[in-house]
């Protein structure tokens, strides 16, 4: 009874508590952060796109077809639920649910402002955490080729699968520079960590990038307190952002590594046989990957929340300040995701698909190389120039121009590898247009080709 | 008291549903089924770690098993995609069971008499000190624990290893050349 009795006041000394407050709400942004998130990218990729390509895009439902998609999504959760004659049950009924938990539990790191954001985001293993469930992502992929009894389904299935292994090789491997710079600066003056031990939480390396010794002045530290737009990582390690970013891409199969759903031959990969609410689910899942990508780019290299304003309100410990500060973060913090979301859609408007032979290539020769290259550099760097003793600010310029110049040979050497990679394949039907050039033409007989060239 | 409660009751629920999940592995006749069964054990074994305080070692346990090699493991059975009437061919070679039988019970039995003697497990709890490295991760945190260790104590074999997977991968890009 005691037990009980001692269970049931730990309960209620747990639920009437601030961090209970604080876990309730930033779930509930949370949550409907991702459900809503779908809907807005959606319609943002129509427009997007419709802009691009000089159309209109949907303009018929709500004010400049605002509530398009809402009616889509209406739509959808109120379409007939078919499943496929003789597929495998219990993994078509799952598959969607096992693609779109990973999703949600991924948000679970994602520090939104100082106050939003669940007790996971203190979590150590930010990083690996996040990467451990987009890797089981690629699970419910296969389920669902496999038990929709489609070829098609199992084909896409198959190639989801082949893509995201390969991809998330130098994904991880891209990550690992930005690691190395916080360890490099743990312990430095104002800089959070101490021995050099380097961090993986997601919460750290934002603050990381905003380290600023307080000047007195309010207008100064108003603007620039955990502000600090030239200590971002994208400055240091820029290539790795572009990296990050395209395997973020084949991750989340979007164009232009959408081989797994290439409509035009698998009619639309692992999701052909889903309808309704689970066809939902599909995509609610995919839109919540690209915006986590997103949110993983902004956290790393972009500063995560931190803009004008938000360190110097919440550290006034005014509760009203303290709220402005916390939903002026959220509103950075979202305008960078989609602005970042925003260059998915761009690049899917403007990249044709990739072939099959580029794409694990590109993973297998041209990442995975640069990647570790750019973790063995940075190393070596590192090495050398705390060897010199010269200050950690030699080592981070020079770091950055290496890797600015390296971004520009980066974008070199794809364009070479994409049009040797289009001529191997092109060869064939090159050589035999030219040698058909080069015989003499058939003469014809009565419309028909003679069967053996006359001699002249 | 309410939290030692606590882990008790999700331990059992744990070794339950583990247990289920490890006994599917072998009960299902379909494979894919099978290594799906697979995965739902190791992420169990990932919740075990992490009831441990393991955090790092589960979540690790999630990205590589989980998330890496059983996906391997998936794509390849799902692309030799086995019909349901392969699985129902007799098994060739019999007596094989009767032995794996008896072998099965000699393992549960050698498990479970070091488990209920705690021969294993008196070794480490004794060693609990100042230097030890549960000491090491209440103090400097679970992660930085295990880095340490990984680079500073355990240098030499980490290396080791990864030029033992070096050699590994080498021969699998001769074996699949030759084809």
């Amino acid at each position: 009874m005691l037990l009980a009795d001692d269970a049931v006041t730990q309960l209620i000394h747990g639920i009437i508590s601030w961090q209970f407050l604080q876990f309730v709400v930033t779930f509930l942004v949370i949550f409907v952060f991702v459900l809503t998130g779908a809907v807005i990218l959606v319609l943002a990729e129509r427009k997007i796109m419709a802009w691009m390509q000089d159309r209109l895009g949907p303009i018929y439902t709500g004010p400049w077809g605002l509530l398009q998609t809402v009616a889509d999504m209406i739509k959808l959760l109120l379409k007939e639920d078919i499943r496929v004659a003789d597929s495998d049950k219990l993994l078509f009924l799952l598959s969607p649910s096992v693609f779109i938990a990973p999703v949600i539990a991924a948000f679970a790191v994602l520090p939104f402002s100082p106050y939003i954001s669940l007790p996971g985001t203190g979590l150590a293993t930010g990083i690996v955490y996040y990467v451990a469930m987009s890797s089981i992502d690629v699970v419910a992929v296969v389920m669902a080729g496999y038990s929709s009894n489609n070829k098609y389904s199992l084909i896409g299935g198959l190639r989801a699968a082949a893509q995201m292994i390969s991809y998330e090789l130098p994904l991880v491997l891209a990550l690992v520079g930005v690691v190395m710079l916080t360890s490099v600066l743990a312990g430095a003056p104002g800089y959070p960590g101490h021995d050099s031990i380097g961090t993986i939480s997601l919460r750290q390396i934002i603050d990381f990038q905003g380290v600023w010794h307080k000047t007195g002045n309010p207008v100064l530290d108003f603007i620039f307190e955990g502000n600090t737009p030239w200590e971002w990582f994208i400055l240091i390690q820029p290539l790795m952002l572009v990296i990050y970013y395209i395997c973020g891409l084949a991750e989340t199969n979007r164009a232009p590594f959408d081989l797994p759903e290439a409509e035009s031959e698998l009619v639309a990969g692992y999701v052909t046989e889903y309808s309704g609410v689970r066809w939902a689910m599909f995509y609610l899942g995919e839109y919540g990957n690209m915006t986590i990508v997103s949110a993983i780019a902004t956290i790393l290299f972009l500063g995560g929340w931190s803009g004008p304003g938000v360190a110097y309100l919440t550290g006034l410990n005014v509760p009203v300040w303290g709220l402005v500060g916390n939903l002026l973060a959220l509103v950075y913090f979202i305008v960078k995701v989609y602005l970042l979301c925003a260059v998915f859609i761009w690049v899917r408007a403007t990249l044709p698909r990739l072939r099959s032979d580029q794409l694990m290539r590109f993973a297998w020769l041209i990442l995975i190389p640069i990647t570790l290259g750019n973790i063995l550099l940075t190393g070596a760097l590192f090495l050398l120039i705390s060897g010199l003793g010269l200050p950690t600010w030699v080592f981070l310029t020079v770091t950055g121009v290496i890797n600015w110049a390296a971004l520009f040979g980066f974008i070199w050497v794809v364009g070479r590898a994409t049009v040797a990679t289009t001529r191997r394949a092109q060869a064939p039907a090159i050589r035999a247009r030219l040698r058909a050039s080069t015989t003499p033409a058939l003469p014809l007989r009565d419309g028909i080709p003679a069967r053996v060239p006359e001699l002249p | 008291m309410t939290s030692t409660l606590v882990i008790q009751i999700s331990f059992f629920v744990l070794a339950i549903a583990s247990t289920a999940s490890a006994l599917g592995v072998i009960i299902f006749k379909n494979a894919v089924h099978s290594a799906l069964s697979l995965i739902l054990t190791l992420l169990f074994l990932a919740l075990f770690y992490l009831q441990l305080g393991a955090m790092f070692i589960a979540i690790v346990q999630i990205l590589i098993y989980a998330g890496a090699i059983m996906v391997l493991f998936l794509f390849v059975v799902t692309m030799l995609a086995p019909d349901a009437s392969e699985s129902e061919v007799r098994d060739p070679l019999r007596w094989q069971r009767i032995i794996a039988g008896v072998l099965g019970v000699a393992l549960v039995g050698a498990l479970s008499y070091l488990l209920f003697t705690g021969v294993a497990t008196q070794s480490i709890v004794t060693t609990a000190g100042v230097n030890s490295l549960s000491h090491m991760v209440d103090t400097r945190g679970n992660i930085e624990a295990f880095g340490l260790a990984l680079f500073h104590g355990f240098a030499f074999p980490f290396e080791v290893t990864s030029l033992l997977i070096v050699v590994a991968i080498l021969g699998a890009l001769v074996f699949g050349r030759r084809t």
